[in-house]
């Protein structure tokens, strides 16, 4: 379940976390009036702690400490550990997990609740909800030590002006999978590092091995980090779409060209247009049938390590860019927030989330879920994180340094995201030229602005 | 004393206050209220003006803002959704994919369905075997959610050679037909997915249909010389008419309101090459957020509906029949 979430920047993985959560649903809200709130335990499935000060905590059934509630087992002892030291650290204090089901309905309930002072003193939060929720979240610089720790787009994107709002404790991220046998013999053995190698060694594996030399899925976070890499901007700080401005549409187009270049010179197949499950891109790359594609940091355990018959021939590699010294990857992840802006429940909750983010409590969460930690310092210390947790454990902290979230401006769900994915199928699948593709994309973001849009070409 | 009890029933008739006349008088006024229609009326009414008239009114009011899943904040901006819809390049590609939609899924499920219904209503007059059976796997496509049969022809259409199709082309020395990827061939698709779906509807309608048609009809055609063909012309199709106005105007709507089959096949693309109303107006209330503009693209398909609706009863003249 894990997983799931890691990939959770992909429609059809909301739904899937959406299902889940709602299958679960009525155990879930059982377990909310049921039976343990008896339990004389200091962690239960619906509580932490038995203090006095009580406080509401929404947050998913995939962070349940109760193995049998919760929908990643896996994480559950990591759960219940870093429960149990905070509910003994905190004795007077309680918090009350309230389980929430619908993803979308729990994003749209924070906003709207906080707008009206409503909010629940602290809640989990996709890591992409931080942003729209940055005016109502409390600093929790006083509870987290060592904001500097954390890897650079975890600043950049849950912190402002000096105030940490978040505690993110887990991330994933893109990466390009390569096989090394075929690189080897096509090219210099090297993994691609800019598209035109890409294009070279990728049309030289196609056309000598009769298979797919390089394939994406059709999420935005995929292939934003070419857009990103180069220095492009979806948005403005004001929220604003910029993408269509003169750095960033050179950027933007030479990014759509590189698409068209890869059908058109036979190292990706045009189907990729309608590809938009990270599973089915994982497994025919295991199965054979490509040679590089971009996968996020848990496809090898997810797709390649169980269908390959010889998964040692895979590595990773940064995703190529346009010029070799560009970087960029896209990351995701969930944090804790606290609302709560002052007395006992303020407190408490930041204490709480705190928790979330201290080295020996990530490291075990990250761990036991085979996620990756946000701060720098967990990946150095074996004890923390262990280093078999994945195989290209080194690597992907190296990436990380080139971490770059997703904008949580109302214009990026609205119409960016669906428009960028809208114009990568259509160049893909030949229904557009990448100039084409591209106006149209930035006209109907422009349309759906709720404001005026100048692009500055 | 017979004559006493009578008089005494007969002043207490007479007498207002009394319990026998508030009985009459309760009873005359509850006669009076049941003997009208809107009486009897009043519960479909209050059904509908609740479950219908409320929430299309709803929609109605909700097209004219700028309500946002994403904020609690809502304004009216009135026809503001309407001049962006209809300005947009985006609406007049979903209305041709849907009219192309519509127009060949009424073709196709009203040939096929009237086609199976009648080789089954044939095996039935003839006392053959199988028709029940044949009914049954028929129905089942209707029975199934469009969202899994959605998925069983994305399974069936992969453009690998895992894909049941491409599979079976490669076993014929065929090369891998894009289905999905390419934008004309994906619309074809959905159509044949969308007409698989929706014959057993037809089908099952025009074979209710056929079973009303008299025997009497075919053996006097018979009897007058009409080869099968025209016994089909001049006796069936008119007995059917007004079913296939309702298959028609059905079909019609189903067609035009299309989003689940659609959703989990292709969800509109490539590139919105088979992204229909329906699935359009989805897009905007859940992935964009945009409740005020999906409304807007609900009343805009609403019309389209009413409109389409309102032709085909000038085109078929069936007042006789409904």
């Amino acid at each position: 379940m894990s997983r799931i979430l890691e990939e959770s920047d992909t429609k059809s993985t909301r739904r899937t976390f959406l299902l889940a959560t709602g299958a679960i649903g009525t155990t879930t809200l059982a377990g909310c009036t049921g039976g343990d709130d008896d339990d004389d335990s200091l962690v239960t499935h619906t509580r932490v702690g038995d203090g006095d000060v009580e406080f509401d905590h929404w947050t998913s059934a995939f962070y349940s400490p109760d193995e049998d509630e919760s929908l990643q087992a896996e994480t559950a002892s990591a759960m219940r550990a870093r429960f149990e030291e905070w509910a003994e650290e905190n004795p007077e204090y309680q918090a009350n997990l309230v389980y929430q089901s619908d993803l979308d309905q729990w994003e749209s309930q924070l906003v709207t609740r906080a707008s009206s002072g409503e909010a629940p003193p602290s809640s989990t939060l996709d890591s992409i909800w931080v942003p729209d929720n940055r005016e109502y979240l409390q600093p929790l610089n006083d509870y987290v030590d060592d904001v500097d720790d954390f890897f650079p787009f975890v600043r950049e994107t849950a912190m402002e002006d000096g105030d940490l709002l978040a505690a993110w404790f887990y991330t994933g991220l893109r990466c390009l999978y390569y096989r090394t046998d075929l690189v080897e013999e096509y090219g210099d053995g090297e993994p691609p590092r800019t598209w035109d190698d890409v294009l070279e060694v990728g049309s030289a594996i196609a056309e000598g091995e009769d298979i797919d030399g390089f394939t994406l899925q059709m999420s935005a976070l995929d292939t934003l980090p070419l857009f990103w890499g180069q220095g492009g901007e979806l948005v403005d700080d004001d929220g604003a779409p910029v993408l269509g401005n003169e750095d960033n549409y050179d950027a933007l187009l030479s990014t759509f060209e590189f698409f068209d270049d890869l059908v058109e010179q036979g190292v990706t197949p045009q189907r990729v247009g309608t590809l938009d499950d990270p599973a089915q891109l994982g497994e025919e790359a295991a199965n054979g049938q490509s040679a590089m594609f971009i996968g996020s940091n848990s496809r090898y355990q997810i797709s390649i390590e169980p269908n390959d018959d010889n998964p040692d021939r895979w590595d990773v590699a940064e995703i190529p860019m346009r010029e070799a010294d560009q970087f960029a990857t896209g990351v995701g992840g969930w944090t804790e927030g606290v609302y709560a802006q002052e007395g006992d429940v303020a407190e408490a909750a930041k204490s709480f989330a705190a928790k979330a983010v201290e080295p020996e409590t990530m490291g075990r969460y990250c761990e036991a879920g085979s996620q990756l930690p946000t701060r720098a310092s967990v990946f150095e210390d074996d004890d923390l994180f262990s280093s078999d947790t994945f195989r290209f454990q080194d690597q992907f902290r190296t990436f990380l340094e080139n971490g770059v979230a997703r904008p949580s401006a109302a214009i990026y769900f609205e119409a960016i995201e669906g428009e960028w994915v809208t114009a990568k199928e259509r160049v893909f699948t030949r229904q557009s030229s990448p100039t084409e593709a591209v106006g149209t994309m930035l006209d109907n973001i422009a349309a759906a602005y709720d404001g005026d849009v100048d692009y500055d070409i | 004393m017979t004559v006493m009890l009578t008089m005494t029933s007969d002043a207490a008739i007479d007498d207002p206050s009394s319990g026998s006349g508030i009985r009459r008088t309760v009873g005359t006024y509850v006669d009076s209220v049941v003997s009208r229609p809107l009486f009897w009326l009043l519960p479909a009414l209050l059904f509908i003006t609740v479950f219908q008239l409320y929430p299309v009114f709803e929609v109605f009011r909700m097209s004219l803002t700028d309500m946002s899943l994403i904020t609690s904040e809502e304004s009216y901006v009135w026809l503001e959704n309407y001049r962006r819809l209809l300005g947009s390049e985006r609406f007049y590609s979903t209305l041709r994919v849907t009219g192309l939609y519509s127009i060949a899924s009424i073709i196709l499920q009203i040939g096929l369905g009237l086609g199976l219904a009648l080789a089954i209503d044939y095996g039935v007059r003839r006392g053959l075997r199988g028709p029940l059976f044949t009914r049954v796997v028929v129905l089942s496509a209707w029975i199934v959610p469009g969202i899994i049969i959605g998925l069983v022809w994305k399974i069936m259409l992969l453009e690998t050679n895992v894909g049941v199709v491409n599979n079976a082309l490669g076993r014929l020395g065929f090369g891998i037909v894009p289905f999905l990827s390419d934008a004309q061939i994906a619309v074809v698709s959905v159509i044949t997915a969308g007409a698989w779906r929706g014959t057993a509807f037809s089908m099952i309608m025009f074979y209710a249909g056929l079973k009303r048609v008299p025997d009497e009809l075919y053996r006097a055609a018979k009897i007058d010389g009409a080869g099968p063909l025209a016994r089909f012309r001049y006796v069936t199709l008119p007995q059917l008419k007004s079913v296939v106005f309702v298959v028609t105007i059905l079909v019609t709507i189903y067609s035009l309101n299309s989003f689940d089959l659609i959703f989990a096949l292709t969800n509109g693309g490539p590139g919105r090459a088979t992204e229909v109303i329906a699935l359009s107006m989805y897009k905007s209330a859940f992935n964009s957020y945009e409740m005020g503009m999906a409304a807007a693209t609900a009343v805009v398909l609403l019309m389209v509906t009413l409109v389409v609706t309102a032709v085909y009863f000038r085109l078929f003249d069936i007042s006789e029949e409904i």
